[in-house]
Parts: structure tokens; C-alpha cells; sequence
């Protein structure tokens, strides 16, 4: 009986065995199959890595372009600044000469009136003390270039506020760079030594910092497509209506 | 009325205190963020308003309307925050700083003196 059992036993060892050759005939092209594939694939990984490791290697040079665009525009801004206030100085100078002029021809009117008392009856010296009279305009023409003036003064006012756009484009780059800073970052992460039999990671993922102190606003837009500034004054002057449960909501 | 300019953008602190220049005010002290504008208030104590850009290094605008309510000697002056930040949280968070008022760039003269005297009334 007892060996009958262990005969038994033996046929079922056997069958399992025989089961898991059968099993291994259907998994080992399966297998094959996916060494094929990682075979394939491992030029492939290396290729994408070579690509990665060059994408990063240009990201320092794009930062640095970013960086010289905002120094350059800042210096052309600072250049227009400049000429601004000299156009704005010498108009102020402009009208001060205007002035001055027709001072002077207010008293060269008062002269010419006490030269033409002098002659009342020489026809010639009145005639020509009058047409002389008419050529002392600029008082006349007071009005007309002060208003020149202050049109060149209101645009130049106008140039210099719409150069704003320079700190505003300084944010987006700015933004744009702590982007770029970023997927340098991960995409250091993802470049591994795939020539040896071991994967390890590339060193240097540590190096890539990105700046924790951003001081600038990504949805800085010289276009306001954002809340106006009427409805910026809608909540600044119902500030006294604004409930806590929305400020508290603010603080989380 | 002296006031004290606070951005860390060159061009923005040349257009803004221009703007004020236009307006007829002629002192203006300037600092390049919220630490060196702490500095200027400390040192100088005639600054009687407050123009603050919100995003710039070392310390924020926002960190620096806190700063400025929370201290004793200068807790009270007008402050105008000038900034990019337009949107709603902001805004609010601003205003639970206490801002005085707000105003979004790219800002207009006839806005920047609205707000000013908006203040100046109210206070």
C-alpha cells in the first residue's frame, strides 16, 4: 500500500514537471521575443540619451541668451529713459526762450510806440514803424507753439509709460528661464549610462538648481487679459464688505 | 511729500517716479526691494507714502506691507502696490495686508494720480 502511495505521489511530481516544461515551451519564445526587443531598443535608448544629453547641454546657452535680452532691452530702455528726459528738458527750455522772446517784443513794441510819438508827422517812419509792429508775431503765435509743446511732452510722457513693457517682458523671460531651469532638471534625471551591463544615472542631476526665489510674475502681460483695473477697484473699494471666510479661504 | 519707491526694475522705478514728478511731487527716496526699502524706513523716518512693486528678490511687496503694518514707528503710511499681479487671490491677499490701494501694470498717470489721492483722501 505504502509504496502504491509513493508511486502515486512520484506520477504527480512528474505531471507538475511536465506541466511546467510545457508551460516553459509556450513562455521561451515569449521571452526571446522581448530580448529581441530589448536589443533592438537599446541602440535606440542610447540615441534618446545622446539627444537628451545635448538638449541639456544647450539649455545653460539658452538661459544665458534669455538673460542677455532682458540686460540689453533694459539698457535700450534706460537709453529711450534718457532721451526722454532730454526731450522733455529741452521743451521746457523751449518755452522758456518763447517766453523770454515775447518779453522782449512787448518792449520793443512799448519802444516803438514811444518812436512813433516822436515822428507823428513823417508818413515814411509811421509807415515803417507799423510794418515793424506786424513782424513782432511770436506772442501771437504764443498759444500755437505752447500747445506744440505740450503735445511733444504728453508723448514723450506716452513713450515713457509704455516702456513699462520692458519690466514686464523681464517677468515672462524670467518665467520662460525658470522653465527651462526646471525640465534641465528633469531631464537630467532621465540620462543613464546605458553602455555598461549595469544602468546607473548620469552624474550632475544634482548640480542643475532650480531657483526657489521666483521674483517674477509668469502672467505678467503688457495686454490686460486679466482682472482690469476697474474690477481690481471693485474689490479694493468693497474691501470693507469682503467677508473673512474669503480671506481665510486665501490663507488655506 | 516724500515719497518711497520700491522696485527692483531700474525702468520701472524711472517711469514711476516720472509719473509723480508729473504730478507736481518732487521728493522720492528708492529702493531696489522689500529689504532696502525696510532700510530706507528705518533710516529715514519722513517717508509719507509708500509706492511697492509685489514680485521682487530678497523680500516681496507683500512681505513688506506686512513688514511696514507690523512695525510701530510706521505702521500708518499710505501704501500703493503697483504691480503685475491682476489676479482676484492676489488682490485679495494684497488687501488683507492692508494695502491702501492697487494698481495694475501697465499703469497710466491719470491712474497712479487717482489712486493717490484716493488714498490722501481716506487717510
Amino acid at each position: 500500500m505504502g509504496k502504491n502511495k509513493e508511486m502515486d505521489h512520484l506520477g504527480s511530481k512528474l505531471d507538475e514537471l511536465k506541466s511546467l516544461f510545457s508551460v516553459g515551451e509556450k513562455i521561451i519564445p515569449g521571452i526571446q521575443k522581448l530580448i529581441d526587443f530589448i536589443q533592438e531598443m537599446a541602440p535606440l535608448l542610447v540615441h534618446i540619451n545622446e539627444s537628451i544629453e545635448e538638449s541639456n547641454s544647450q539649455i545653460p546657452k539658452a538661459t544665458d541668451h534669455i538673460s542677455d535680452v532682458t540686460s540689453a532691452t533694459e539698457l535700450a530702455t534706460t537709453e529711450i529713459l534718457d532721451l526722454i528726459d532730454a526731450i522733455s528738458s529741452n521743451s521746457f527750455e523751449v518755452v522758456s526762450i518763447v517766453n523770454e522772446t515775447i518779453k522782449k517784443e512787448d518792449e520793443a513794441k512799448e519802444l516803438l510806440k514811444e518812436l512813433a510819438e516822436l515822428v507823428p508827422d513823417n508818413e515814411k517812419a509811421q509807415e515803417l514803424i507799423t510794418t515793424i509792429a506786424t513782424k513782432l508775431s511770436v506772442g501771437e503765435q504764443k498759444d500755437y507753439i505752447t500747445g506744440i509743446l505740450d503735445k511733444i511732452q504728453m508723448d514723450s510722457t506716452n513713450i515713457a509709460i509704455a516702456l513699462q513693457v520692458q519690466d514686464i517682458t523681464t517677468q515672462q523671460l524670467s518665467a520662460v528661464n525658470h522653465l527651462i531651469i526646471s525640465v534641465q532638471k528633469r531631464l537630467s534625471g532621465l540620462m543613464y549610462e546605458l553602455d555598461d551591463d549595469e544602468i546607473k544615472q548620469v552624474k550632475g542631476v544634482e548640480d542643475v538648481i532650480v531657483p526657489t526665489d521666483t521674483n517674477f510674475d509668469m502672467n505678467a502681460s503688457f495686454i490686460k487679459k486679466q482682472t482690469s483695473q476697474d474690477e481690481i477697484d471693485k474689490l479694493v473699494n468693497g474691501n470693507n464688505n469682503t467677508s473673512q471666510d474669503d480671506i481665510d479661504k486665501l490663507f488655506g | 511729500m516724500k515719497f518711497l519707491v520700491v522696485d527692483d526694475s531700474v525702468t520701472m522705478r524711472r517711469i514711476v517716479v516720472n509719473s509723480l514728478k508729473g504730478l507736481g511731487y518732487s521728493e522720492f527716496l528708492e529702493a531696489g526691494d522689500g529689504k532696502e526699502a525696510m532700510d530706507v524706513l528705518n533710516a529715514d523716518d519722513s517717508v509719507e507714502f509708500v509706492v511697492t512693486d509685489w514680485n521682487m528678490p530678497n523680500m516681496s511687496g507683500l512681505e513688506l506691507v506686512k513688514s511696514i503694518r507690523a512695525h510701530s514707528n510706521y505702521s500708518s503710511v499710505p501704501i500703493l502696490m503697483v504691480t503685475t499681479r491682476g489676479v482676484k487671490e492676489d488682490i485679495m491677499e494684497a488687501l488683507a495686508a492692508k494695502v491702501n490701494n492697487y494698481v495694475i501694470k501697465p499703469f497710466t498717470p491719470t491712474i497712479l494720480k487717482e489712486k493717490i489721492e484716493q488714498i490722501l483722501a481716506s487717510v
